[in-house]
């Protein structure tokens, strides 16, 4: 059953720029947008049944299709909405902006294989995309809804230690994925740990993830690339969401301003558990002592419209993690008052912010300019100011000090992207970046001044690191006949940094070929260099994580990766994806064993030490997108090992989250009307470790081969039931989870127990984190 | 600084976490030699022969004996070591003979139930004490004798140090400063009303506490009350002075008084060129307890050049001055 629904249709059709010349073929262009709300639909497909071809939206949800003149019957889909159709005669160029509407949940939607770009015709491979209403579906860790996590998810991809939200890619490691939040690099995505990610759900509108086979216009990390596309904000009337949750409550406001050339988007985020705790820490200390942990974060956007060629975007993120204590002790001695005040701290946290400019050229040339600011900072500090009396006099003295240890990273950055369209058997995108990056690896300031013992004022260990990173691409997407797409590009970067200059010419390729209407097989080659590294020494995401560059001693990290794998179209209902992959990197770094990730006075390339990886697997991944019941199920099978010369003896050695198994199902149901159940149940082969074999004099242990020892493996059930219902004002919903629902105690760490009777043996203990936790929020939105 | 994550940490896992005791599926194998063998150049050695021991085992290790010891130098056989017969059962070996430095040693040792075990090393000759310089600090004391009348006088004793070397510029050098003391031990016994009658006195030279904020030993732990570094012996590389002069300033910890020996106001300096076999192990030995019971540190193997066994063999050796303080 097709629905065309022309009263939903505000279709604009207008003259476009006129061409004069004897001209054979049109453009059609334009944007595709949510009916509901303005928000642009990205990878929205636009398909001619006349001619039979077709493109997709891109991030802006513009489009742009040339045709010969001729009749031609648009049709216009989006996954999970309604498509449209637009028949006209083809006679100049077009512009054809058009809006979608949700299709209603419970209704059939179906599609027919020649409809829509599905995933057997799409050239790129290696590459998910995650509808953000289906994040917000899935079951969430004490009820918050978290982006990365739903990404940990997806076959090829790895979690790293229990609740933590770190992203290990086809064997790669945390700081090999290029997190970019409307276009600008995000340095680290943690709160808490990792606990939670940055991300809040409620402002971002699109999530695409890619492993391999990555289109020229990504570069500066080897392993993946997670574009998280913030909302725009309601075009069409003023509205409002949000959740009170047991760890974090948050609000999004958004609506147009003045008219719906101009809409607006901000959405907060803060934990409060610091809140309920402080009285009560108050009361066990008598009111001297405050001790808190937060976090917060806030999205917002403007844009507006000047014309259907130019657009404008602001937008900006920005989150902290706060922790801190509060000492301060009142007294009276010889009559005099005395007071003494203490306070510690340690908070982190990102900004990023981002100005943008759409200019459509012609309805072939689509470009967007970016001017972005972004820093991560981290800082520790500690504040006193004692009051005593001098013994002799009976003068009040003060002693006062400050020590703060600061690093971090800033970015400046500028980039110009465009898309060039000139015919349906081309889509051609060029562009040029630069960053100017400032490294700033770890400053201790001491300060201090006391009237007993003087002045001090030092800093320590100040180095900042000023580097360029220079980047250009192109790429275009052939059509070379109807069953062979090739995706060709090639990416080159530069790095300055001090008087080294690092290049690298990064060829990409990807195939298409159609087998049959719903099979086809890909294969892909990329390589991919970096410029940064991360100096890490846990599997857990600390802030004190730092972000160095590459140096004339420690050179820039480089990847090759080739994929192969087959898309196959079931029923038009199932996506079913196999992929195999290998990959080696170079130049990859790790602490040398017993660094100390945190002595400001060595160098930290003293500290680290250089090695090799390599990795290959294959993925399984089913998809269901449409009807009543949605989800996936992943399979990953895979190896990762390292090779330093001067770890493990120079031996290969498995890595970390080398893992052999990893499965995952997770799947939303709309069960009644206004009930919605989902759950997720992952499975996962357990980390490797180095746990010691023997011991000898003097108290000395012998630990086997590093990473030879695997705990137990790891398997969890999460599930969530939402209860919906329409209020006069709006809409809201009560979501009851369960984390971890049979209370599956997974491995944390092995420690080795000693404290036993000489009699008994030692015993190895694993610590378990997180046991069945259930969780309540309430969600809103008017 | 790393207190308060794992405080954080700690927090977070305190909550929530629970522990279960999991069996371990670890390889078995069998015990293996263990050699412990420090030699110094122009001085007779002992070494001490153990076995190593499963992990999960809380038995406490046990020595070797009966085992062929033997030493060559540079291939040619110049030693066998005998157990102590005075102490037998304690694992220890030893032999008259005097390794010299700039040779090349080889430890071989075999004893039936083990595989046979063999270790080499080298003994870098000493650099010596170039130049030597110091500072005295004076102190008062006063005491009730036992008829009751007060003591008072006055004691210099050592307080800073200034030792110059000249760092040889061929290869990388490591280097170990103690400052010892003669200490007096009285060995006595009680008669038959219960006084303690000293039968002996012993005199034994001891390191004495040294402090240090020079560059190449300071500890840089954050945070810390102050960065300087405190220990029986100052341990350092060349790092930052290869190839060069150097003067290493040091403090003598604390006052040590041994009685009215005589010998108060001498002190002996040290200064050791260890091989690069000694330094590995013992920086080893001390990152290995520094991150244990760190359960997201990498645990860090101890250096170990016994081929077929575990241990170490490896040698210093000795220049020393002598400095002694006037009245």
């Amino acid at each position: 059953m097709k629905k065309f629904l022309p009263p939903l249709v505000s279709l604009l059709a207008f003259l476009g720029s006129q061409s004069a010349c004897f001209a054979q073929k049109y453009t059609v262009s334009g944007y595709i947008k949510d009916q509901r709300n303005g928000e642009s639909l990205i990878g929205a497909n636009i398909f001619d049944k006349q001619s039979l071809s077709g493109t997709s939206s891109n991030t802006y949800g513009f489009y742009s299709l040339t045709l010969p003149r001729d009749s031609v019957k648009l049709l216009y889909t989006y996954v999970g909405y309604q498509p449209l159709s637009a028949s006209f005669l083809l006679s100049k160029d077009t512009t054809i902006n058009i809006e979608l509407s949700e299709g209603a949940l419970l209704d059939e939607v179906v599609i027919s294989a020649e409809d829509a770009e599905k995933i057997q015709e799409i050239t790129q491979m290696s590459t998910i995309s995650v509808p953000i209403e289906q994040v917000k579906s899935l079951p969430a860790f004490l009820g918050e809804v978290d982006v990365l996590k739903t990404l940990q998810l997806l076959p090829g991809v790895q979690s790293g230690n229990e609740g933590t939200s770190g992203l290990y890619v086809r064997g790669g490691g945390p700081d090999q994925n290029l997190i970019l939040l409307d276009g600008v690099p995000v340095y680290n995505a943690s709160h808490l740990f990792g606990f939670f990610s940055v991300f809040n759900a409620d402002a971002i509108n699109n999530v695409q993830l890619i492993k391999g086979g990555f289109p020229a216009r990504y570069g500066g990390r080897l392993s993946s690339v997670i574009d998280i596309s913030m909302k725009e904000g309601n075009t069409k009337k003023f509205q409002g969401e949000g959740s009170i949750g047991i760890v974090a409550s948050k609000l999004t406001l958004e609506g147009p301003i003045g008219n719906e050339k101009t809409s607006f988007i901000i959405s907060g985020r803060r934990t409060y558990i610091d809140l309920l705790a402080r009285p009560l820490i108050q009361a066990q200390t008598d009111g001297d002592e405050i001790v808190g942990y937060y976090f917060y974060d806030v999205n917002a956007k403007v844009n507006h419209t000047f014309s259907d060629r130019d657009r404008l975007f602001l937008s900006a993120y920005l989150g902290d993690d706060r922790f801190f204590a509060r000492y301060r002790y009142n007294d009276v001695q010889n009559g005099v008052n005395l007071q003494d005040e203490d306070e510690a701290g340690l908070q982190w946290g990102n900004l990023t912010s981002a100005l943008r400019w759409n200019h459509m050229f012609t309805p072939k040339l689509f470009s967007n300019a970016t001017l972005t600011y972004s820093r991560y900072r981290f800082d520790i500090f500690n504040e006193y100011r004692y009051e005593y009396l001098e013994d002799s006099t009976n003068r009040k003295r003060t002693d006062s000090g400050y020590a703060n240890y600061l690093s971090g990273i800033e970015d400046y950055a500028a980039k110009i992207d465009f898309d060039f369209l000139p015919s349906p058997q081309h889509f051609v995108r060029f562009g040029v970046s630069a960053i100017n990056h400032t490294f700033k690896p770890g400053a201790l300031n001491i300060q201090y001044e006391e009237e007993s013992a003087g002045e001090i004022n030092t800093t320590l260990g100040s180095s900042r690191t000023q580097s360029v990173e220079f980047a250009a691409y192109a790429e275009d997407d052939i059509e070379v006949s109807d069953r062979l797409k090739i995706n060709a590009g090639l990416h080159f970067s530069a790095f300055s940094v001090n008087d080294e200059l690092y290049t690298s010419l990064q060829p990409r390729i990807a195939v298409r070929y159609r087998v049959n209407p719903a099979l086809s097989v890909k294969a892909s080659y990329v390589q991919m260099a970096q410029f940064i590294h991360l100096l890490t020494n846990s599997g857990i995401g600390l802030p004190t994580d730092l972000w160095v560059p590459a140096t004339e001693r420690i050179r820039p990290q480089r990847s090759q990766q080739a994929a192969l794998g087959a898309a196959y179209n079931w029923k038009s209902a199932y996506e079913i994806s196999l992929e195999g992959y290998y990959k080696t990197m170079d130049n990859l770094i790790e602490y040398r064993e017993g660094a100390n990730f945190i002595d400001v006075n060595q160098d930290w390339q003293d500290k680290v030490t250089v090695g090799d990886g390599t990795s290959y697997g294959a993925e399984f991944l089913v998809q269901k997108k449409q009807g009543r019941t949605t989800g996936w199920l992943g399979y990953t099978l895979s190896w990762a090992n390292r090779q330093f010369d001067e770890l493990n003896f120079g031996k290969r050695f498995p890595y970390k989250y080398d893992r052999r198994h990893d499965l995952s199902l997770a799947v939303v149901h709309a069960w009644k009307e206004r009930v919605d159940v989902s759950f997720t149940w992952v499975y996962g082969t357990g980390n490797a470790i180095t746990l010691p074999t023997a011991a000898y004099h003097p108290d000395i242990y012998y630990y086997g081969d590093r990473n030879s020892y695997r705990m137990a493996a790891y398997h969890r059930l999460d599930a969530s039931i939402t209860f919906k219902k329409k209020k006069r004002w709006g809409e809201r919903a009560w979501v009851l989870g369960i984390y971890n629902a049979y209370n599956r105690r997974n491995p944390f760490y092995l420690y080795l127990d000693e404290n036993r009777e000489p009699s008994q043996e030692s015993k190895f203990r694993q610590v378990s984190l997180f046991p069945v936790i259930p969780s309540i929020s309430y969600r809103f939105s008017f | 600084m790393q207190k308060l994550h794992y405080f954080l940490l700690g927090l977070a896992i305190s909550i929530t976490a629970c522990e279960t005791v999991v069996e371990v599926d670890l390889p078995q194998e069998a015990p293996k030699l263990v050699t412990h063998a420090i030699i110094q150049a122009d001085s007779t050695f002992w070494i001490l022969l153990t076995q190593s021991k499963p992990i999960l085992s809380q038995a406490d290790i046990q020595t070797v004996s009966g085992a062929e010891v033997t030493l060559y130098e540079e291939e040619t056989r110049v030693a066998r070591l005998e157990e102590n017969e005075e102490n037998p059962g304690t694992g220890i070996y030893q032999s008259s003979f005097i390794p010299t430095a700039g040779q090349m040693y080889t430890l071989r040792i075999s004893k039936q139930g083990f595989e046979s075990v063999e270790a080499t090393t080298y003994i870098q000759p000493a650099v010596p004490i170039q130049h030597l310089r110091y500072d005295t600090t004076q102190y008062e004391y006063s005491y009730y004798d036992d008829s009751g009348s007060l003591v008072t006088g006055k004691e210099i004793n050592l307080k800073e140090v200034w030792l110059t070397l000249n760092d040889s510029p061929d290869e990388d050098n490591f280097y170990e400063i103690q400052l010892l003391q003669y200490t007096t031990y009285y060995q006595g016994e009680e008669d038959e009303n219960g006084e303690y009658i000293i039968t002996d006195t012993l005199q034994r030279l001891d390191p004495i506490y040294l402090r240090s904020n020079d560059p190449v030993v300071a500890d840089n732990e954050f945070f810390e009350e102050d960065g300087s570094f405190s220990g029986s012996s100052l341990v350092f590389t060349d790092e930052i002075f290869a190839g060069k002069s150097y003067t290493i300033n040091f403090e003598a910890e604390g006052f040590y008084s041994s009685g009215n020996d005589g010998d108060d106001n001498k002190y002996i300096v040290v200064l050791r060129t260890l091989n690069d076999h000694f330094y590995r192990y013992r920086e080893s030995v001390e990152l290995q307890r520094d991150t244990e019971g760190n359960p997201f540190a990498e645990p860090v193997p101890v250096f170990n050049n016994i081929e077929e066994g575990y241990g170490i063999f490896a040698g210093f050796s000795n220049d020393t001055e002598t400095i002694l303080i006037e009245e």
